[in-house]
């Protein structure tokens, strides 16, 4: 349990770090499940141990993250450039949580994979090698979720 | 004196974000050219000539480290300084780049500060955007 601790502290510090430093977001963390988030960002790692993480996020919010990044007016934000912007978030949150979980260790991130989620499509059911996180930010919400059988198990 | 940059990340949100922060940093460029990945930096590189060049690891086709592999083997390129700008900060990963030939590493996420002060280490500019003569042979960046 206290391993799962530790894990929750350090991935909530990393999403704090690049969501404050790239971003300009302060997010807080929520109690509540995520509303619905429309854009979807997913990369693996391998190292270690292994895993994936994906950043599940409003398509609003994803565009004030845009804008803050690059200083851009509304009408300059891009399919390309919300693309860009979330496989980045995601890129940074993974490469700074692994750092922070073994800080003399190398893993190898694949190329991030982004997505948009239809409402229609049905959420996967939670499972014991997961972790989510949810936050609230500038009136919208965002979940990080983390798969990493090692840093989950029991023993 | 102005400096000719190459920024080389998949990313071209990255590449505009990298780009602003050395203009903000008070660092006069004269030309800043973008690859998306090592291969495109290559054909930059045989079209342009440049004083620094600032590299992602993690991208498709040619990643950072096997960039800095190609130029250190090319006499023409081994002794443009090299940054690395990654999500990747491993102390085992730093040294990888280090001993590949990189001059600097910046941690992504990034302050404006920590790009300025690797520029400074690496190839001798200061905050003025002057160059800086007695630092122009400063070996290796301290992490």
């Amino acid at each position: 349990m206290a391993n799962i601790k530790k894990t929750e502290e350090m991935l909530k510090r990393s999403i704090f770090e690049v969501f404050e430093k790239m971003f300009f977001i302060f997010a807080e963390p929520s109690r509540d499940e995520a509303r619905f988030c429309q854009m979807r960002a997913s990369i693996s790692f391998d190292g270690p141990f292994k895993g994936e993480m994906q950043l599940r996020i409003t398509h609003d919010l994803l565009r004030i993250m845009a804008k803050n990044m690059l200083n851009f007016e509304d009408h300059e934000v891009t399919d390309s450039v919300e693309e860009d912007c979330i496989k980045e978030a995601i890129n940074m949150v993974c490469g700074n949580f692994l750092r922070k979980v073994e800080p003399d260790h190398i893993f190898d991130l694949s190329i991030p994979t982004y997505n948009m989620i239809s409402d229609e499509s049905p959420d996967e059911e939670r499972d014991q090698s997961e972790m989510r996180l949810t936050f609230d930010a500038e009136d919208n919400t965002f979940e990080v979720r983390l798969w990493a059988p090692v840093l989950f198990s029991e023993n | 004196m102005s400096f000719n940059v190459l920024i080389v990340d998949d990313s071209s949100s990255m590449r505009a974000v990298i780009k602003k922060v050395i203009a903000i940093s008070g660092f006069k460029m004269n030309n800043c050219y973008e690859a998306g990945n090592g291969i495109e930096a290559l054909e930059r590189l045989k079209e342009n000539w440049v004083d620094a060049i600032i590299s992602d690891i993690n991208m498709p086709e040619m990643n950072g480290l096997e960039l800095l592999k190609e130029l250190q083997r090319d006499s023409l390129y081994k002794n443009i300084p090299v940054i690395v700008v990654s999500t990747e900060g491993s102390s085992e990963r730093m040294n990888d780049a280090l001993q590949a030939g990189a001059k600097g590493f910046i941690k992504k996420p990034f302050l404006p500060e920590d790009i300025r002060k690797v520029l400074y280490d690496v190839i001798g500019v200061g905050s003025d955007g002057e160059y800086q003569e007695d630092r122009r042979d400063a070996e290796e960046v301290d992490f």
